[in-house]
């Protein structure tokens, strides 16, 4: 099955040892989109890193620019302005959001419901104008700065946010309606694909799949950063283990990410997106707001600055993990105290995902690893790095 | 972002690992704010004491390539235990020349793809491992990527017909180019580009 294969969500290969409709045995083969981002990083400065990290999961760019963003910042010690705080937790729920709609928009595909993904994908390009009038791009919004944002929202922005938010819940309970209770999900999803805590702990499963095994291990509250404590909002569990679990748990995060979202955007201080040491985070340009405006023009005038030679980062190692919208996203990085980076490791999600598949795969019907891998939700980019 | 809270977890733990000839180095921007150097002959006694303590899911493992500063590898395997909420950093130094460790994978799964990484890119051998092969590069790849002295080079595109797209040193102007030690040639020059101005980048854009 694959790399071609349209229910494998990129190029994932799977070598299947067969008994009529039944899989005796599964190996996976990745590595296909491997485009060495860690070798690449170490010949770029800090700031150019960002262009390739969040090229890894590339349904939630703004969430790996968060992760590496704090690693460095940890190197550095030094705390982000709240505003900035407040706006990047904003924005990582918005991307948890379009991420989960294109889960439940292919996933629901999968077993031939196709309404719903056009309904999921209408929101998702909310979302992505968002991010469109923000930064000038859509899926990757190169917004994050070491130090903090590269500008400051404007009122518009706010209110487009706002806009999205209002009616959101309404399409959510809709999404609900349409997939939860329908009998044709429920028997496709139900009972398969079950794994337990005890395999969650030792291929190292995160995120959602854990938390459908009945773990509420959630990085924002075991581990907070920038500024999480300060939201309320719960970690949805199920006990069940299943796919129909997991889409339980990946429903109910989506209403969690819209509650935090509001509360980002009612409690959104006042002050800086940048920290004030201008050797950290130079140039305080202003953001060319309009309907031209685009990155070509945000990225020139950096490349103009004395960003450029970008700055340089104390000796020493760190590592920071972040809850990105598949699991533990964690950046190990190492400085030999010029303005590369000497390493950088990336700890994706999906790449314990994808070596887990097999369990789960292996005695099932080909028609139920297709839903098997759905409820994974692996991102072949994040796999192969 | 750094924690505070003591490492019970480990601390049940210590002496055990104390008489292995385990120490405890500072390591203050990595979870935990502590890190434990285990020598490597003694790697899976100390894990399955850790495991027992109650590190039971191995969240990372990765290795850093020390080549001119110390001419070692060093594996740091990333432990993180639920039920006390704590994490930690477990180092293990492998000499440059002949790279070899103990696999892990039978007392973690996850580890198995995770040391199939570090010997696909790093060329670290493990030993009683169930199958490794490389998992990222091709299979008849020459080489070890991410090792400190294999340079990051770039190939130009062949197409049936005579286009010749320039390589990327090319394309980039020489004073954005960043002077790299690391770099295996010099960029050639390139042609002179106008130099972007704010003036232009501004110049069809409304004020906000």
């Amino acid at each position: 099955m694959g790399p071609q294969h349209p229910s494998t969500h990129g190029v994932l290969r799977f070598i299947l040892e067969l008994d009529g409709e039944y899989i005796v045995k599964c190996k996976p083969d990745v590595g296909f989109l491997h485009t060495g981002v860690e070798k690449q990083s170490e010949f770029r400065i800090f700031h150019q890193v960002f262009t390739l990290i969040n090229r890894l999961d590339y349904l939630s760019g703004p969430q790996e620019e968060m992760g590496y963003a704090l690693a460095v910042e940890n190197l550095l010690g030094v705390d982000v302005p709240k505003r900035a705080q407040y706006l990047r937790v904003l924005l990582c729920e918005l991307s948890r959001i379009a991420s989960h709609l294109v889960w439940l928009g292919t996933g629901a595909l999968e077993v031939n419901m196709s309404s719903i993904f056009m309904y999921c994908m209408r929101d998702r390009e909310m979302i992505l104008d968002i991010f469109e009038h923000l930064s000038g791009a859509r899926f990757f919004p190169r917004y994050w700065r070491i130090g903090g944002l590269a500008w400051d929202v404007n009122e518009d922005w706010l209110k487009q946010v706002k806009a999205f938010l209002d009616v959101f819940h309404d399409h959510w309970k809709e999404f609900h309606e349409l997939v939860t209770e329908n009998p044709i999900w429920r028997q496709r999803a139900k009972g398969i694909a079950k794994l337990t805590l005890e395999d969650c702990l030792d291929y190292s499963l995160t995120g959602p799949i854990i938390r459908g095994c009945g773990e509420p291990y959630d990085l924002r509250k075991v581990f907070p950063y920038s500024s999480y404590q300060d939201f309320e909002f719960t970690v949805p569990t199920q006990t069940a283990g299943d796919a129909y679990a997991r889409y339980l748990v990946r429903m109910e995060e989506m209403n969690q990410s819209w509650k935090i979202a509001r509360q980002a955007l009612e409690r959104l201080p006042e002050g800086l997106v940048k920290v004030e040491d201008t050797k950290i985070a130079p140039g305080a340009l202003p953001r060319p707001w309009g309907k031209n405006a685009s990155v070509m023009v945000a990225d020139k005038r950096i490349t103009s600055a004395p960003l450029r030679e970008g700055i340089k980062i104390p000796e020493g190692e760190s590592y920071h993990a972040i809850e990105s919208s598949r699991g533990e996203l964690g950046f190990y990085l190492v400085s030999d105290g010029s303005n590369k980076p000497y390493r950088v490791g990336l700890r994706t999600p999906s790449f314990m995902a994808v070596q887990a598949l097999p369990k789960v795969i292996e005695g099932s019907l080909i028609s139920d690893a297709v839903v098997a891998i759905a409820s994974f939700d692996p991102v072949l980019g994040d796999v192969d790095r | 972002m750094a924690q505070t809270k003591t490492n019970f977890a480990l601390d049940k733990v210590m002496g055990k690992l104390s008489a292995l000839g385990a120490n405890l180095v500072s390591a203050e921007k990595l979870p935990g704010n502590q890190a434990v150097q285990l020598p490597k002959e003694k790697l899976i006694e100390g894990m399955n004491a850790l495991k027992e303590a109650g590190f039971t899911r191995l969240a990372y493992l990765t290795a850093v390539d020390w080549h001119e500063k110390r001419h070692e590898f060093e594996v740091l395997y990333f432990l993180h235990s639920l039920s006390a909420a704590q994490r930690l950093c477990v180092k293990v130094r492998v000499e440059r020349g002949q790279p070899h460790l103990h696999s892990v994978s039978h007392v973690w799964p996850a580890a198995d793809w995770y040391e199939r990484e570090l010997y696909d890119l790093f060329g670290i051998r493990f030993q009683n491992h169930p199958d490794l092969r490389r998992i990222l590069m091709p299979d008849d790849w020459m080489g070890h990527p991410l090792r400190k002295d294999y340079p990051l080079t770039e190939e130009p595109v062949h197409f049936l017909d005579r286009a010749a797209p320039r390589l990327p040193s090319e394309l980039i102007p020489k004073k954005y180019a960043i002077s790299t030690a690391q770099a295996p040639a010099a960029p050639p020059a390139a042609a002179a580009t106008p130099k972007p101005t704010l003036a232009d980048a501004t110049k069809d854009k409304p004020a906000a």
